[in-house]
C-alpha cells in the first residue's frame, strides 16, 4: 500500500485557491477513478473534483467552508501498489486500423468498429521515426512524445523506416523499463532541472519532490545540493525548540508557534481567517489609508424639494423604483462635470482624468461590501440611472453582479444613511480621488426665510485626496451637489 | 448584374428541418431523404455514446489538474456526429476547438487532441491521415482553411468537400464571411457548418445578428442556408448529405445552421449559471440528442441490451485509454516549440531560439540578447 495525495489544481485558468463546499467521500471510503470526492467552490463556478487514484480515503485535507491552495493536498489516497498505474494496464493494446476501413475486432462483436482508432495494425506516428538531433539525448535520452511508450529499442534513423511494432501504452509518468523488478522508477522533472541537477553532481532519485505530481523542482535540487549548509529541516526546529523543563518566563520566538500551523483557537475567542471578500476589503480599505492622505467636509441639506421630486417622478414612472440616491446620483455626475478632478485618480507623477464618469454605489450585501459600477453615468437620464442602480444592488444581494460590474468606477457614493445614521467619514475608493457619504434623510428644524419650520434634512459628507483636490475644490463640488438636492431647479441648470 | 434565379430559393425552411421528433418517431421530410441503412444507425448511435463518455472524460482530467482547460461538447453530439458521419474519406474537416466528436468520425484518437490543452503538444495526430485539421483557437479562422483548401483542391482537380466547423459566435467575426464569400464567389465545394448552440461565451445569439437566423446569411453570399435541429442525428444527417452532394456535384459551398445547444458551460473555466437559467437548460435537457435517437432505435428494434453494453463497454475502454495516453504527460523539450515553424528560421527567430537555449542550459536565469541589443520599436 502507498498513499497518494492529490494536489488541489488550478480549476480554471489561473486560480489560485478554493473553498470546500462539501465532501462527497470520507476517510476510510473506497474511491474508483473518476469518482468526485468534493465539491470546491472557485473564484469562477462550484465543481465536483473526480479522483485520479483508486483506492481508499486516507486522509480529507480542510474542512467544509476551508480554503485551500492550488498545489497543495486535498485528498491522500492509499492505492494498491506503489508506481503501479492508477488505470486496467491489462487492458488490452488498441492499434490503429486504417482510417475508413472496417475492421473485425475479433471478439465476434457486433462488427460495429467502423473507422479510426479501433482495432488492428500498429500506430504509426510520423514524427517518432524521426531521429533524436544531435546533441539531444543523454543518458536518460530524447524526451518521450506526450502519450507515446517509451522505445524499448534505439528509435528508426531513417524517417522511411517502418514502424516497429510497440507495447501497449505506458502510463506516463510511469517506470519506462519494461521488467517487472527493474529498476526504481525515474524521478519526475523537467528536462532543465534534470541538466541542472547533473551540473551540480546531484542524483535526482534522491531529492524529495515538492512540485506538482511528485515532481522535482529546480528549487528542490538547489535545496539539496546546498543541504550540507543548513541543518535539515527536523534539525532546525530542534534547535529552535526551548529546552525542556524551562520553568523561566523568558520567551523567545522559540515558543511561539511554529509558522505555517493555526494557534490553537482560545475558548474565550473565535479566530475567523480573513479571506474572500472579506480580504479583498481589507486590502483595499488599508491601502486607501496608507497612500491617501485624505481631507474631509461636510454639509447638512434641506432635501424636503428632493423628497417632493421624488414623489412626482414616481407617480409619473410607477415602472422604475426612483430613490433619493438615484437623484443624488445624477447631481454627483453634474457635480464632477464641473469638478473634473473629484473624478480623477493620481498615479505616480500624473493626475489622470476620465473622459467617463462611472459611478461606484456601496452596497452591503450578504457576502459583505461590494461597490457595484454604474457605468457612463454621464450619459444616462435620471430614470435610466435609477433603473440601472436598481438592477446592480440587486444583482450584488443576490450574488448574481459580474466581476465586469464590480470593477472600473471614477467615483464611489456611500449611502450610509441606509443604516439610519446621519454622518460618517468615509474611505475613499483606492485609487480614486474622493467618496461622496449620504446620511439618512429625517425630520428636522430648520431656518427657512427666517423661520423654524420642519423640514427633510440630510448631511452630506466627501473624503477626497488632498494631494490632487484643494479644499476649494472638494467643497465647491458638495456645495455644487447640495444645491441640487435643495433646489432640484439648479439641478436642471447644471445638467 | 443581375437576378437569375429566384432568390428566394437560398432561404432556410421556415423551421429548422427535423426528421426526429422529441419523442424520437420518424417523420421524413420532402427534399432530404434519408439513404441509412440499420448498420448506419447503429453507428450514428455509437459514435454519440463514445462522443459523450469521451467528454467526460476530458472534464475529469482537467478537473484533476491534467488539462488547463476543456470546451466540452455536451448535447452538441448529434450535430457533429451527424455531420461527420456524410462525410466521404478523401473529404476534410477544418474544426474548431470543440469538435471532440467530428474528431472521433474522422478516426482521430480521441487523447491526441487533449495535448493542445494541456500544453505538451499543439495536437499529437497528423491531420492528412485523418483529413481533419488541427484545432483552431482563434474563432473562426479555420473557415478560411476549409474555403482556401477547397478552392485549391478544385484548381488541382482533387475531387473533395470540406467542411468548415464553426459556432454561432463565429458568425460575428470577420473570417467566416470572406470565407463564404469567396467559397461562393469561386463554387468551392464547402460546406460552413455551424453549431448553433446559442451563446458565444456568455454573448446569447440575440447580442450577435439582427437577422433572422444565422442560416440567413447564406443568401447574402448567394450560396442556399439550411436550417436543421442539430440534436436531431437523422435530420443533421439528411441536410448535411444534401450540402455535401451539391458541393460534390459542382453546385458551389452552403451555409448549414445546426440549432443545438451546449449543456456544459463554455469551457471549464466558464460558469454558465452566471447567464443562463434552469429553466432554459431544463429545456434543452429535453432534447436531448442521444435520448431521442436511442427512443428511435428503441421502437426499430435496432437497439438491444447486448448492443448497448458493447458500446458502453467501448466508450469505458476508450475514457481508460485516453486518460492512460494523457494522465502526467511528459512537456518534452522546449526547444521543439521552434522546430516546426519555418524551413528557413529568419535571423530573429534564431536568436529568440539561441535565447531560450541559453536560459535553459543556464538554469532559467533570464538571460538578455547577445551584445545588449534592443528591437527598434
Amino acid at each position: 500500500m502507498t498513499t497518494r495525495d492529490f494536489l488541489l489544481p488550478d480549476l480554471g485558468e489561473g486560480l489560485t485557491e478554493a473553498e470546500i463546499v462539501g465532501w462527497l467521500v470520507a476517510v476510510g471510503d473506497t474511491v474508483a477513478v473518476d469518482q468526485p470526492l468534493a465539491e470546491v467552490e472557485t473564484a469562477k463556478a462550484v465543481v465536483e473534483v473526480p479522483s485520479p487514484f483508486a483506492g481508499t480515503v486516507a486522509t480529507l485535507h480542510g474542512e467544509v467552508g476551508q480554503e485551500v491552495a492550488v498545489g497543495s493536498p486535498l485528498v491522500s489516497i492509499e492505492v494498491d501498489a506503489p508506481d503501479a498505474p492508477d488505470l486496467s494496464a491489462s487492458l488490452v493494446p488498441e492499434t490503429q486500423g486504417d482510417q475508413g476501413t472496417v475492421v473485425d475486432d475479433g471478439d465476434g462483436g457486433s462488427g460495429n468498429v467502423l473507422v479510426g482508432y479501433g482495432t488492428g495494425g500498429a500506430r504509426t506516428s510520423r514524427r517518432r521515426a524521426r531521429t533524436a538531433p544531435p546533441g539531444k539525448g543523454g543518458p536518460s535520452g530524447p524526451p518521450r512524445r506526450p502519450g507515446t511508450p517509451a522505445p524499448t529499442a534505439p528509435p528508426p534513423t531513417a524517417a522511411t523506416a517502418p514502424p516497429a511494432p510497440l507495447p501497449p501504452p505506458a502510463p506516463a509518468g510511469a517506470p519506462s523499463a519494461p521488467a517487472a523488478a527493474g529498476p526504481a522508477p525515474r524521478p519526475l522533472a523537467t528536462p532543465p532541472v534534470r541538466k541542472l541537477a547533473r551540473d551540480l553532481g546531484v542524483d535526482l532519485a534522491e531529492v524529495p519532490p515538492t512540485g506538482p505530481h511528485g515532481t522535482v523542482t529546480r528549487d528542490d535540487v538547489h535545496a539539496w545540493a546546498g543541504r550540507a549548509a543548513v541543518p535539515p529541516a527536523e534539525d532546525y526546529r530542534a534547535l529552535l525548540a526551548p529546552p525542556s523543563g524551562n520553568g523561566g518566563v523568558v520567551v523567545t520566538d522559540a515558543d511561539r508557534t511554529p509558522l505555517g500551523s493555526a494557534p490553537p483557537n482560545d475558548v474565550a475567542e473565535e479566530r475567523i481567517p480573513v479571506r474572500g471578500v472579506r480580504r479583498a476589503i481589507s486590502e483595499k480599505m488599508s491601502r486607501s489609508r496608507r497612500e491617501i492622505p485624505e481631507a474631509t467636509t461636510w454639509v447638512d441639506v434641506d432635501a424636503t424639494a428632493l423628497v417632493e421630486l421624488r414623489a412626482r417622478l414616481s407617480a409619473r414612472h410607477p415602472e422604475t423604483r426612483i430613490t433619493p440616491l438615484a437623484i443624488v446620483l445624477r447631481a454627483v455626475v453634474a457635480g464632477l462635470r464641473r469638478f473634473p478632478t473629484v473624478n480623477a485618480r493620481l498615479d505616480g507623477d500624473e493626475i489622470v482624468v476620465p473622459r467617463s464618469v462611472h459611478l461606484g454605489v456601496a452596497a452591503q450585501t450578504d457576502r459583505g461590501l461590494v461597490v457595484p459600477v454604474i457605468r457612463d453615468a454621464d450619459r444616462r437620464s435620471l430614470l435610466d440611472l435609477a433603473a440601472e442602480l436598481t438592477r446592480l444592488t440587486g444583482a450584488a444581494r443576490d450574488g448574481s453582479v459580474t466581476a465586469a460590474e464590480l470593477t472600473g468606477s471614477t467615483f464611489t457614493v456611500t449611502n450610509y444613511g441606509a443604516f439610519g445614521v446621519d454622518g460618517g467619514s468615509a474611505i475613499i475608493n483606492h485609487p480614486e480621488a474622493a467618496i461622496l457619504g449620504v446620511g439618512r434623510i429625517t425630520d428636522r428644524p430648520w431656518v427657512v426665510d427666517g423661520a423654524l419650520e420642519v423640514r427633510k434634512v440630510c448631511q452630506l459628507s466627501i473624503a477626497f485626496d488632498h494631494r490632487i483636490i484643494d479644499g476649494g475644490e472638494a467643497a465647491g463640488f458638495l456645495r455644487l451637489v447640495a444645491d441640487c438636492v435643495e433646489d432640484p431647479d439648479t439641478l436642471l441648470a447644471a445638467l | 448584374m443581375g437576378i437569375d434565379a429566384d432568390p428566394s430559393d437560398l432561404l432556410p425552411s421556415a423551421e429548422p428541418v427535423r426528421l426526429l421528433d422529441e419523442t424520437g418517431t420518424l417523420r421524413e421530410v420532402d427534399g432530404f431523404p434519408l439513404d441509412l441503412k440499420e448498420d448506419d444507425h447503429r453507428a450514428l448511435y455509437r459514435w454519440m455514446v463514445l462522443s459523450r463518455r469521451v467528454d467526460r472524460q476530458a472534464i475529469n482530467l482537467q478537473r484533476q489538474g491534467q488539462l488547463g482547460v476543456y470546451a466540452s461538447l455536451l448535447g452538441q453530439e448529434a450535430a457533429q456526429v451527424g455531420s461527420a458521419y456524410v462525410l466521404a474519406e478523401q473529404d476534410w474537416a477544418f474544426p474548431s476547438y470543440r469538435e471532440m466528436g467530428v474528431a472521433l468520425v474522422r478516426g482521430v484518437d480521441p487523447a491526441s487532441t487533449l495535448h493542445l490543452f494541456r500544453g505538451t503538444w499543439f495536437a499529437d495526430y497528423d491531420p492528412h491521415r485523418h483529413n481533419f485539421g488541427l484545432p483552431s483557437i482563434p474563432i473562426g479562422t479555420q473557415a478560411l482553411h476549409a474555403a482556401g483548401y477547397a478552392m485549391a483542391a478544385k484548381l488541382d482537380g482533387r475531387d473533395l468537400v470540406t467542411v468548415a466547423y464553426f459556432g454561432d459566435g463565429a458568425t460575428s467575426e470577420g473570417d467566416p464571411h470572406e470565407a463564404m464569400n469567396f467559397a461562393a464567389v469561386y463554387d468551392a465545394a464547402c460546406v460552413f457548418f455551424v453549431q448553433n448552440n446559442q451563446y458565444a461565451i456568455s454573448v446569447p445569439l440575440s447580442k450577435q445578428t439582427k437577422a433572422p437566423t444565422i442560416a440567413h446569411k447564406a443568401i447574402g453570399y448567394g450560396m442556399p442556408g439550411y436550417r436543421v435541429d442539430g440534436n436531431d442525428v437523422l435530420a443533421t444527417c439528411a441536410v448535411m448529405r444534401k450540402a455535401v452532394d451539391r458541393a460534390r456535384n459542382g453546385g458551389g459551398p452552403s451555409l448549414v445552421e445546426a440549432v443545438t445547444y451546449r449543456m456544459e458551460s463554455h469551457t471549464t473555466a466558464d460558469d454558465a449559471a452566471r447567464y443562463r437559467t434552469d429553466e432554459e437548460l431544463a429545456q434543452w435537457r429535453r432534447r436531448d440528442p442521444i435520448a431521442r435517437f436511442e427512443a428511435f432505435l428503441n421502437a426499430e428494434g435496432l437497439l438491444d441490451d447486448r448492443l448497448r453494453e458493447e458500446i458502453d463497454a467501448e466508450a469505458e475502454r476508450l475514457a481508460t485509454r485516453m486518460r492512460e495516453a494523457v494522465y502526467d504527460a511528459p512537456h518534452g523539450d522546449p526547444m521543439e516549440l521552434f522546430d516546426h515553424v519555418y524551413v528557413d528560421p529568419p535571423a530573429r527567430f534564431a536568436e529568440q531560439r539561441d535565447l531560450l537555449r541559453r536560459e535553459l542550459g543556464e538554469g532559467g536565469a533570464p538571460a538578455t540578447p547577445a551584445g545588449g541589443e534592443r528591437e527598434a520599436s
